[in-house]
């Protein structure tokens, strides 16, 4: 985990781990919170904007999705999908 | 911990690879590398185990080391179920050592006597003294037993706060089921902070669930040393709908806060009016753990200033406070902060070991809590560390409507405990 992919992720990694309390260390979910690792980046950029102007129905994502920029939504998809 | 320079060990002619070499580079002008760095955790709670854990899982090649004495931490979370006999008690007991060992995580049963912050050890029970280049303390809550005339830790032993889980917890359980045919419990809430704002709140609609169905014509009387409080529009309209006439909250702009307490007779002298009830909960004001004070890391309100980037003491270098212990205003005294807070305080932990800035975390509280078996209300923080005043800012925040979805938000609600004890303790 040492040199360049550590330097690299480690800043959305620590943005990343604020997800983690409700879908898992490595985004993997728990039963009805619902797994975000490996999702599409497509569909998690659509979803987390949809949850911020309130288009898409939510009990707490709205609340949560609000709290972070596009930037680095942007960034949550790319990590999220590309973690396997 | 001996020093190597960058020179020194280049010459000693270590075949630094392209990757091993960036490596070298960005640990330049510290003395650690993380094969050798030793951080000590202190406290088995969800601050402490997942800052260990987490500290494993980012640097799997440090050595951590977690002081916890009990081998068994009995969550507060699910503590009210317990007391409304809605969960049992064991559901709330879990292995300190298991889950974190498997991470390789050294887990010591002791307790820390000695903190020594210059040259940066610590003395156990034994006199077993262990040096550290970080040190992260998770000590959680004590009571402040001066705070109450009339009640003190004697007190509670027949007049439960119940704000640890433990016998405690049981105690309470076992007075609600004891009490006369529509008698009156009546449960004191300090001012904040204090652990679990919307703590009490959930305790008395839970009370209330259980005497509905066991004692119908009892009540709950909530006195309450602040005059609003945590999702109140949503617990308000849950005391009205679900259990109407059984629970009272009486904010301190009525009747002033609590002036004494009258425990051989279970009576709230408030500063305008007395209140006796049959079944009496007192949660006392509190502050940090007491193992802060070995190295006096508390300010005047009982609780640890700290940088909320990386969580280390204003005081002490060297020594990161997460978890209730900390003021991380405005994030509330909660498990799930204590968990943000520990992978944000680990995060940092490695880059500062490393020689590296600290990146900016964004940290969220989420509070669930039950209103009945199945319906859950909720609120939610997410906070961003500000340079400029070096605490942290809200960047969004909300709670459950009186009108939401409060039975989606129960199936999240016993989920997310769920997934909390695995985390944590798993």
């Amino acid at each position: 985990m040492a040199g360049h992919a550590h330097a690299a992720n480690a800043e959305i990694e620590t943005i990343a781990h604020s997800c983690a309390g409700c879908h898992g260390t490595r985004g993997n979910g728990h039963r009805s919170l619902p797994a975000i690792r490996g999702m599409d980046r497509n569909q998690f950029v659509e979803a987390m904007r949809g949850f911020k102007n309130d288009h898409r129905t939510a009990t707490v994502m709205g609340r949560i999705a609000r709290g972070f920029s596009e930037a680095e939504l942007l960034k949550l998809a790319d990590y999220f999908s590309e973690s396997h | 911990m001996p020093t190597i320079s960058r020179r020194h060990f280049l010459s000693l002619g270590l075949g630094c690879g392209g990757l091993l070499l960036d490596a070298c580079w960005q640990t330049q002008g510290t003395a650690n590398h993380l094969d050798r760095a030793k951080v000590i955790v202190a406290g088995g709670g969800f601050a402490g185990l997942n800052a260990a854990k987490a500290l494993k899982r980012i640097a799997p090649e440090l050595h951590v080391t977690l002081v916890e004495k009990k081998a068994a931490y009995l969550s507060c979370p699910g503590s009210n179920q317990v007391i409304a006999g809605m969960m049992p008690f064991s559901a709330l007991a879990h292995d300190v050592a298991s889950g974190a060992t498997k991470m390789g995580v050294n887990v010591l049963a002791s307790t820390i006597i000695g903190i020594d912050p210059q040259k940066k050890n610590i003395t156990l029970t034994d006199g077993t003294q262990l040096p550290y280049d970080r040190l992260i303390l998770a000590p959680g809550i004590d009571f402040r037993w001066d705070a109450i005339e009339g009640y003190n830790e004697a007190a509670s032993k027949h007049i439960p706060h119940a704000w640890k889980a433990g016998a405690q917890t049981l105690l309470l359980q076992h007075q609600l089921r004891a009490m006369r045919t529509g008698g009156i419990v009546a449960i004191t809430v300090p001012d904040n902070p204090y652990r679990c704002p919307p703590g009490p709140y959930e305790r008395a609609s839970l009370i209330a669930h259980f005497l509905k169905n066991h004692n119908p014509r009892a009540k709950i009387l909530i006195l309450d040393a602040k005059s609003r409080f945590s999702k109140q529009a949503a617990f308000t309209h849950a005391w009205q709908k679900i259990y109407p006439g059984m629970v009272e909250w009486i904010s301190s702009e009525h009747e002033g806060r609590i002036d004494h307490i009258d425990t051989r007779h279970r009576i709230v002298h408030t500063e305008f009016n007395h209140h006796k009830a049959d079944v009496l909960n007192v949660i006392p004001p509190q502050r940090a753990g007491k193992l802060v004070e070995l190295a006096d890391l508390q300010d005047p309100t009982g609780w640890c200033p700290v940088t909320p980037l990386t969580f280390e003491s204003v005081k002490a270098p060297g020594i990161h406070i997460i978890g209730d212990a900390c003021i991380a205003t405005p994030m509330p005294k909660s498990a799930f902060a204590a968990q943000s807070q520990s992978r944000a305080c680990a995060s940092a932990v490695v880059a500062l070991l490393s020689g590296k800035t600290p990146t900016h975390p964004i940290l969220i509280n989420h509070c669930y809590s039950f209103v009945d078996p199945e319906r859950a209300i909720s609120v939610t923080g997410v906070y961003s560390y500000q340079p400029s005043g070096k605490m942290l800012e809200t960047l969004s925040s909300g709670e459950t409507a009186p009108d939401g979805d409060w039975r989606q938000e129960g199936i999240y609600a016993s989920d997310w405990y769920g997934l909390m004890m695995k985390e944590t303790f798993d």
